[in-house]
């Protein structure tokens, strides 16, 4: 049984990791920004809905993207880098690896304190505005100007 | 004389005629009403407001290099060449100290400089010819009111024949046009202020509109987003198809124009950043709702 357990999540990792290999960067970025829009989405739908399980349905889908941000920023997909031709990536996001990731962590801890407080209109209110928070907390020094 | 060698002698007078046109300072008359004056009790609290409105201190600051608000320092690259925003502190030399009224009114909606120079439009006298003198009377008193900053004023550095200064004098005939904003009264006060603060004080469009191939504006498209914005931003459309504001609440825009934050809980970077920052972010709530039922009003569809 353990090996079994051990050998599919193997394998579950190598297919993560091989659909990141397979893109082309191009394709990695562009997955990216399809995956940011629908985090936007889900934000904006959270905020706007009424009960708590409508917030929590939301936050969820939420979470679960954010925790996926770090894999979704394979070295030589950032602005300049052979094969990508429209990104906002910064190169900083490979200088500091440490940075980036408590960035991405910062916004993920603040999506869980938002679920946690559905239902709680005040506290709620308060949690998305560290959501927002950590949102620019990652875009301003990691994301470059739009560019056309 | 011969015709050809006629013909030779008006082409000769024609030309001369137009140099001494473009070279000699031709000062636009100023219409200060009388008793109206910077030094008036009062002009320079509106004034500290209308600065902020105006957006001022974003480009006369060289925050970067660590320089004093409003002693200007930053540069601002253009395809034109890099310019460098002056001093509009109070400094009788360097700054502003030593204008009068009549002069800083004729820079800020006539476009022309103390010695009747004409001004490069990379200072938005475009729009804030649409500024009632009144408010650039309370300007100048709340400039004039800070604590003096010396700084010396570099030069720009244009490509030719960007470099002379005298060509403006052809570009504003072309494309300058020095008119108040008048009031409609079909529309709300609240209307009518919002595009005061948007079409005149806020200079909105001298980012948002589309630029041609000497700078100008294309008022065709006004607020329509321009692909080449400051420091490389494309700077999204206001207005038109591509506005996404017709999506906006006028609640969501007021939010915005208070602290970055957009719907999508993405935020405000770059450029908008600053404004918001420097700007709208200290305007009260009355002209941040009247800002955003203009915008609104721009986007019915």
């Amino acid at each position: 049984m353990k090996y079994w357990l051990a050998g599919a999540a193997v394998a579950v990792f190598a297919g993560a990791a091989w659909t990141v290999m397979a893109a082309t960067p191009q394709e990695t970025v562009d997955q990216r920004i399809a995956g940011m829009k629908g985090l936007g989405g889900n934000l904006q739908a959270a905020a706007k809905a009424v009960t708590p399980a409508e917030v929590q349905a939301k936050l969820g889908a939420a979470i679960a993207f954010a925790e996926t941000i770090p894999t979704l920023f394979p070295k030589g997909t950032g602005i300049g880098d052979k094969g990508v031709t429209k990104t906002r990536a910064l190169q900083e996001i490979w200088a500091k690896p440490a940075e980036f990731k408590a960035a991405s962590d910062a916004l993920v801890n603040a999506l869980k304190a938002a679920n946690a407080a559905a239902g709680d209109k005040a506290k709620l209110d308060a949690a998305f505005g560290e959501v927002r928070k950590s949102c620019g907390g990652c875009h301003t020094p990691f994301r470059g100007p739009e560019i056309e | 004389m011969s015709p050809l060698r006629w013909l030779l002698v008006l082409v000769l007078l024609g030309g001369a005629g137009i140099l001494a046109w473009l070279m000699l300072p031709l000062r636009a008359a100023v219409d200060i009403p009388p008793g109206m004056s910077s030094e008036e009790p009062g002009m320079a609290e509106r004034g500290a407001y209308l600065v902020r409105a105006a957006g001022c201190v974003s480009c006369h600051w060289d925050r970067k290099g660590r320089g004093k608000p409003f002693a200007g320092g930053r540069q601002l690259i253009t395809p034109f060449g890099v310019f460098v925003a002056p001093n509009i502190s109070g400094d009788t030399r360097s700054g502003i100290g030593a204008w009068s009224d009549e002069e800083f009114v004729r820079a800020l909606i006539h476009g022309q400089g103390v010695h009747g120079e004409e001004l490069y439009p990379v200072f938005p006298y475009t729009t804030y010819t649409r500024m009632t003198v009144e408010d650039a009377l309370a300007i100048k008193a709340y400039l004039v009111s800070l604590a003096p900053v010396p700084a010396g004023n570099e030069g720009h550095d244009l490509s030719f024949p960007f470099s002379w200064r005298a060509l403006l004098k052809g570009w504003k005939l072309l494309y300058f046009s020095g008119e108040p904003l008048p009031y409609d009264p079909n529309r709300s006060s609240t209307w009518n202020r919002g595009r005061y603060l948007v079409d005149a004080l806020g200079h909105c469009g001298e980012c948002h509109t589309p630029r041609g191939d000497f700078g100008q504006m294309d008022e065709k498209r006004y607020l329509q987003g321009n692909p080449h914005g400051p420091d490389g931003w494309k700077i999204p459309a206001l207005v038109g198809p591509r506005s996404q504001l017709a999506e906006w609440s006028v609640e969501e825009i007021e939010e915005y124009l208070n602290s970055g934050a957009k719907p999508d809980f993405d935020s405000a970077q770059g450029p908008m950043a600053e404004v918001i920052e420097d700007s709208s972010k200290h305007l009260t709530e009355e002209d941040q709702n009247a800002i955003a039922l203009y915008l609104k009003s721009l986007n019915r569809r």
